[in-house]
């Protein structure tokens, strides 16, 4: 380190003995927390009148084999393996379904330093695999994102973010919409067809039973977005809109499952 | 979900977060409000977080994310104009070890004008002396581009206080 490396350091080492005492931080953290939690209850609220007061009609509707009563949605979901051998990990808050012969890669810092956590198929290099799944914390609340491309793609679950990088599209789909807080139900997702919804010349990628219902409103509509982020509904279920012309909702169980089946409208 | 344990984790390590913070954002009440952010958000998912193999710096990425967020919603605000430290004059201490006043103060003011990118890997690189490879994973960007911060950073506060600089290191 040269004389002025050193002189920077010492200077900011210096200058940071200046930094405001610790006293009561964990308190205010957690005062800052319920604030949180209260203001995020009111903008929910708020949401479902929106969302309630748009006229539609319901094209469709599909079975939910899987969700359980909206009062239990609080209680835990333990992991699971369903009988395809997808099951369910756990991380940062947040649960996806990853298929068989996915798990955790090496521990933290053995492969360099990397302190948020990756899942891969087992049987790839532990350290560089070519397929793996990562759970970042989200840089920005702005970077609110379902992008996915071919076999890799990205969705944003509260403060994380979601980045995967799958054998093929289908894979990396069913991943993405699996997403969901630790807590709530996991969606049914083996099972997709593509649905032609009626009355529009458009058509959606849709879980067999996974308790989508997807709404059209009457009528032609100038668009403002093509594509809106999902929103909290009645019932404690989500919502997104798409809108090219005809204004589609699509309700799902999960915000990302929401996210998933608006944006595969075409 | 163990509050005694996050208040405990929050005791010991809230006071280098905020060095840290007080670092990158050169001032106190922004520092409180970045650590406080991390830590608000980090306090749902405590029982998993402390489970991880190097929590520190798990909490640490929250901390530069938070600043992150931070700065780039008042960079959508205003304008950013080059910023001065603002911070009373203090005593000078008394070791021969020590930056002089003056001149720590200028430092600082010149890290604090560093462009965002730059200045968050000076600091991680001189502050909190990390290596390149941890600097790239924490923000997550190549450790190539890590290293241009950097040397950029130091070639822009060399140019700003070289001259001084070395007087000073040569005067002691």
């Amino acid at each position: 380190m040269s004389d002025f490396e050193d002189l920077l350091t010492r200077a900011l080492t210096e200058g940071a003995e200046d930094a405001p005492s610790a006293a009561g931080l964990a308190a205010a953290a957690r005062e800052r927390r319920s604030r949180r939690t209260r203001r995020r209850a009111a903008v929910g609220a708020a949401a479902a009148v929106l969302a309630v007061v748009v006229p539609t009609a319901v094209v469709a509707v599909w079975p939910d084999s899987e969700r359980p009563d909206p009062v239990n949605q609080a209680s835990a979901s333990p992991p699971t393996t369903g009988v395809d051998g997808w099951h369910t990990i756990e991380s940062s808050g947040v649960a996806v379904d990853v298929p068989a012969g996915w798990g955790a890669t090496e521990p933290l810092g053995n492969c360099g330093f990397r302190p948020w956590p990756l899942f891969a198929p087992v049987d790839e290099d532990p350290c560089q695999p070519e397929h793996r799944l990562m759970i970042l914390e989200s840089h920005d609340p702005a970077d609110d994102v379902y992008r996915v491309e071919g076999a890799s793609g990205e969705i944003a679950v509260g403060r994380t973010t979601i980045q995967v990088t799958a054998p093929d599209h289908d894979t990396a789909r069913r991943i993405l919409a699996s997403a969901r807080p630790v807590g709530e139900p996991a969606p049914a997702l083996d099972t997709w067809e593509t649905f032609d919804i009626e009355g529009t010349n458009l058509v959606a990628d849709v879980p067999r039973n996974a308790g989508i219902r997807i709404d059209v409103a009457p009528g032609f509509v100038d668009c403002v977005v093509p594509l809106s982020q999902p929103a909290r509904v009645e019932g404690g279920r989500w919502q997104s809109g798409y809108c090219d012309g005809r204004a589609v909702s699509v309700t799902a169980p999960t915000r990302a499952l929401a996210y998933v089946v608006a944006a595969s409208i075409r | 979900m163990d509050l005694s344990d996050f208040d405990s984790w929050v005791a010991a390590r809230g006071p280098a977060l905020l060095r840290l913070a007080y670092t990158l954002t050169g001032d106190a009440g922004e520092a409180e409000d970045v650590v406080q952010e991390a830590l608000s958000r980090a306090l749902p998912r405590w029982e998993r977080i402390s489970r991880v193999e190097d929590v520190d710096a798990y909490v640490r990425r929250m901390v530069l994310n938070a600043h992150t967020s931070r700065w780039r919603a008042w960079r959508r605000r205003v304008t950013p104009v080059e910023r001065v430290a603002d911070r009373a004059v203090m005593a000078t201490p008394d070791r021969p070890d020590h930056v002089e006043h003056d001149e720590r103060l200028r430092i600082w003011a010149a890290c604090l004008a560093l462009p965002e990118a730059q200045r968050v890997a000076v600091v991680l690189r001189y502050y909190e002396q990390l290596e390149y490879a941890e600097i790239a994973a924490l923000t997550g960007v190549r450790e190539g581009s890590v290293r241009s911060r950097v040397s950029r950073g130091l070639a822009a506060l060399r140019a700003e206080l070289g001259r001084s600089a070395s007087d000073e290191e040569e005067e002691s």
